[in-house]
């Protein structure tokens, strides 16, 4: 075990809100989506991970170095993202909209095993190689030296979320779909187009999955074809954490289960850290329905 | 419209499960047909490597076949998804050794799904060729209907802990291991032999199959003085793991199993897995000569279980050949094979059944490929 110096633990703090970053896009979306169609949607690993091997592609075609090319490629995960999202809104929620309740979910889950194949059979089970030309090498963060991706990676998820939350609450669209969220009926009485609203939710939802894949394919410098089935259960595990249909307990979850499982594997052992992450999780349900910090946040979105 | 539309989804369904059934039930049994079970993950996580079994036991079968067959027949290559589960892999050795018309079986790729197998293939009396699964152990149960071709990794995992301690004089040594029986067994080896070399081991790290995060791991090894580093692990863990930890500017020599020797691990690994070292079991002409088939064919390397799975093909014709083609048969025939000529050079199976292997290479990657190590 690692002595427990100031910058070890700096060290642990960074790469646990590295991967706390990813999860809490992966739960932002999940929880966006949940909010406003009432179903968990269950192919946004898949989501995450089909748009991770799209950018892959066209990483060739974003020639230009350094900066410029990390924010085209966060830029095209969010543009097929969304296009996938709005695909599967289409595709799979809509033509379900007067089926049971679980119809949808169970679509999704068939949506999930198929793209997870579809991948696999066309891409091959392997991994692949993902890389970005930035950022490269360590920077300085008090007595601790930490890599800079860690860092981007980590800001990238406070600005995206950040900026979701001023067009929540600033944009007549915004609040077209906070309404939805809250009640579908009364929003559609009061004139928001709620079918649309979906749409555009599913849309973002799905961004920000997209976002996710790019920024966990440059964290670990590959992609694979089932990389989604982790980022699916760490990303629902961070709603629960954060109380369902929270934006903000979404985000905030998804952070500390980083920290969390980084900890666990620190000064207990990797090979522990889903069990007592899980246990904890069973725990905190228990105790706390809603999530953490799920009361002091009634509102729906 | 509606009902329309549900109608139309029972009948893909319908369709969907009789083709599932036929793929893996296969016909009735054919007396000019040799047929041989090739059992490992077809699908998920590990399905690359039930791709090598296949494409190595189809291109033994094929030059077999071409040369007039064995004892009259045919080899007929039949693949079961095991998908590198314990429980499925009980569960499609169940359903190989229930089909009469199959004469032998091989493959499952790790040492855990051979021990869920294994008692099986013991009651149907079906002999299984083990063309992978490393556990010294696996030959050492008393199963007379177990045979491996492929080397347990006590002779690797020894020869890495002389080549560390003893020749290059390394002291400090951290060890990551994966958390399966096939680790946790190389492992122990390792750190015996290593530590029975004068080398210490300043840290001693298990992961879980599916870690893609080392952070923390690595967090332990930038603090642990650690001058080598030795990987129980398959090529996807290792190039993950020394990729994350050379970008935190972890700087130790670094060494892994056998395991990791893939294409893919350079290919992926890139400028930061160069200089990695590894052994392997010391290859001959014939094994080239395969390689070099393989190449033409696949448009690939092959990795060292496409040359197992061949050799497994070639013993097993072999046997069939000499004792005869039923399963009992090819059993005994498969006991006694002794200097026989494969892709892997002369094999010999000794008391346990387990192939002898004599000497090992070092491999070192280099220019984005593995080759032969100069000290």
């Amino acid at each position: 075990m690692a002595a427990v110096t100031l910058p070890v633990v700096i060290d642990q703090l960074v790469s646990g809100l590295a991967i706390g970053g990813v999860y809490a896009l992966v739960a932002l979306g999940f929880a966006l989506i949940f909010g406003v169609l009432r179903a968990a949607q269950f192919a946004h690993g898949e989501v995450y991970m089909v748009v991770a091997f799209l950018v892959l592609g066209v990483l060739p075609w974003l020639p230009w170095s350094g900066p410029l090319q990390f924010l085209l490629a966060v830029v095209a995960a969010a543009v097929f993202g969304a296009a996938a999202g709005v695909l599967i809104e289409r595709g799979v929620f809509r033509p379900l909209a007067a089926a049971p309740h679980i119809a949808p979910i169970i679509s999704t889950i068939g949506l999930m095993i198929l793209l997870q194949n579809l991948v696999a059979y066309l891409k091959g089970s392997e991994l692949h190689r993902f890389a970005l030309a930035w950022p490269q090498g360590n920077v300085a963060l008090g007595p601790a030296s930490v890599p800079a991706l860690k860092l981007v990676i980590f800001g990238t998820a406070l600005v995206i979320p950040a900026l979701l939350q001023v067009a929540l609450t600033r944009t007549q669209l915004g609040r077209a779909i906070r309404a939805t969220a809250i009640d579908p009926e009364t929003a559609r009485l009061m004139g928001v187009d709620t079918a649309r609203t979906s749409a555009v939710a599913f849309a973002i939802g799905s961004a920000l999955a997209g976002i996710a894949g790019v920024l966990v394919g440059a964290l670990y410098g590959v992609v694979y074809a089932t990389m989604g089935v982790s980022a699916l259960v760490k990303g629902y595990t961070a709603t629960i954490i954060g109380g369902v249909g929270n934006l903000v307990g979404a985000v905030v979850g998804g952070l500390l289960l980083g920290v969390f499982e980084v900890l666990v594997a620190s000064y207990v052992s990797p090979r522990w850290t889903d069990s007592i992450v899980f246990a904890v999780l069973i725990v905190l349900l228990a105790l706390r329905p809603h999530g953490l910090i799920g009361r002091a946040i009634p509102e729906k979105l | 419209m509606r009902r329309g539309r549900i109608r139309w989804l029972f009948a893909v369904l319908v369709l969907a499960l009789l083709a599932a059934g036929c793929g893996s039930a296969g016909g009735a049994s054919d007396s000019t047909e040799l047929k041989i079970a090739v059992v490992g993950p077809m699908t998920g996580d590990a399905a690359q490597y039930g791709q090598d079994f296949t494409r190595g036991a189809e291109l033994a079968a094929e030059k077999i076949n071409a040369a007039g067959g064995v004892a009259g027949k045919q080899i007929s290559i039949v693949t079961f998804d095991d998908r590198n589960d314990t429980t499925e892999a009980a569960s499609v050795a169940q359903k190989i050794a229930t089909d009469a018309s199959i004469v032998a079986s091989m493959g499952h790729f790790t040492s855990s799904t051979v021990y869920a197998a294994m008692p099986i293939y013991k009651s149907n009396e079906l002999p299984l060729v083990v063309i992978s699964a490393s556990d010294p152990k696996i030959t050492e149960q008393g199963n007379e209907w177990v045979f491996r071709v492929s080397p347990t990794n006590n002779l690797g995992a020894e020869a890495m802990a002389d080549l560390i301690v003893k020749q290059l004089g390394l002291k400090k040594i951290a060890v990551f291991y994966l958390n399966t029986d096939f680790g946790k067994s190389e492992r122990e080896y390792f750190v015996a032999r290593a530590t029975a070399n004068g080398g210490e081991i300043v840290l001693d790290e298990a992961y879980q199959p599916d870690a893609k995060d080392f952070s923390s791991s690595i967090i332990k090894l930038k603090n642990a003085g650690a001058e080598a580093v030795y990987l129980s692990s398959y090529y996807s863990d290792a190039v993950l793991l020394i990729r994350q930890a050379k970008d935190a500017g972890v700087e130790a020599r670094w060494f892994a199993s056998g395991a990791i020797i893939s294409p893919q691990f350079p290919e992926i690994g890139g400028q930061a897995v160069e200089g990695v070292l590894t052994s392997r079991v010391s290859q001959g002409e014939s094994w080239d000569a395969v390689a070099a088939e393989y190449r033409s064919k696949h448009g690939a390397e092959p990795s060292p279980f496409v040359i197992y799975a061949y050799s497994a093909v070639q013993a097993i014709a072999a046997a069939a050949q000499d004792a005869g083609t039923s399963r009992e048969a090819i059993r005994d025939g498969l006991a006694k094979i002794k200097d026989l000529e494969t892709a892997l050079g002369p094999l010999t199976f000794d008391e346990n059944r387990q192939a002898v292997y004599q000497s090992f290479d070092y491999l070192v990657v280099k220019d984005g490929q593995f080759q032969p190590w100069q000290p």
